[in-house]
């Protein structure tokens, strides 16, 4: 509850090297002079969970946003997406965003290097393909 | 659920050993399980000697595609790299309702 009472209005979360605001939940940070990473969809208080939507990668941006599930993992936090079968970890909230974000990243440069995949992973390289901006 | 019993590195040493599975390192270690030739599964591993989380641990076994249980007996020795092969070409046979 806690959590998710500092993500209100004009709150502040250190994600990575950016710093993000939260605002009638939108995020309206930057990181590095880039435009906003990230909205709440929704908060859950109990146990903390909660539902954002991305809108770029570590370095990439993303043509349609992706939601991802936070929640916390014993004492630190895991970080999903429902479209992809990765996660990101981190001992802080943000860290497992940003942890999540490289992975989305470096699985997109693992696919896009060849085609010698199963033809589940062929399709998840077509829906990248189809989110991601180079 | 073993999650306390192992950490990131025995993950590694494991999927490396039993699976031949080769990681790239990068932000996190990522490797990919190769089926004839093909890559059907990939597995994110923390760096280090880190202690596993026990959704991390779950979400582990769910990228190689298996049970907790499953990924605890791979781990703890009980489930081999044959074993592992027969598991996931059961799974990516026709008719199969299991995805990755």
């Amino acid at each position: 509850m806690e959590a998710a009472q500092s993500l209100q209005f004009g709150s502040y979360i250190t994600w990575g090297v950016a710093t993000v605001t939260f605002v009638h939940g939108y995020c309206t940070g930057y990181a590095d002079g880039q435009r906003s990473m990230a909205e709440i969809i929704s908060e859950e208080s109990e146990g903390e969970a909660m539902t954002l939507r991305i809108s770029r990668l570590k370095t990439k941006e993303l043509n349609l946003p992706l939601d991802i599930l936070v929640e916390p993992d014993a004492d630190g936090f895991i970080a999903k997406t429902p479209d992809l079968p990765l996660y990101g970890y981190g001992d802080e909230r943000d860290e497992a965003i940003s942890n999540l974000q490289s992975e989305i990243e470096t699985l997109y440069e693992d696919l896009m290097a060849d085609d010698n995949f199963s033809e589940e992973w062929l399709q998840i390289k077509a829906f990248l393909r189809g989110r991601v901006v180079n | 659920m073993k999650n306390s019993q192992f950490n990131s590195h025995d993950v590694k040493t494991c999927c490396e050993n039993k699976l031949d599975i080769q990681f790239k390192d990068g932000g996190e270690l990522n490797g990919w399980y190769l089926l004839e030739g093909k890559k059907v599964r990939r597995v994110t591993v923390s760096k280090g000697r880190k202690e596993l989380k026990p959704k991390t641990y779950k979400s582990m076994a769910s990228q190689l595609g298996l049970s907790v249980e499953q990924f605890d007996n791979l781990l703890d020795c009980s489930l081999g790299g044959q074993d592992y092969q027969s598991l996931i070409s059961a799974a990516l046979s026709p008719g199969s309702a299991e995805t990755h």
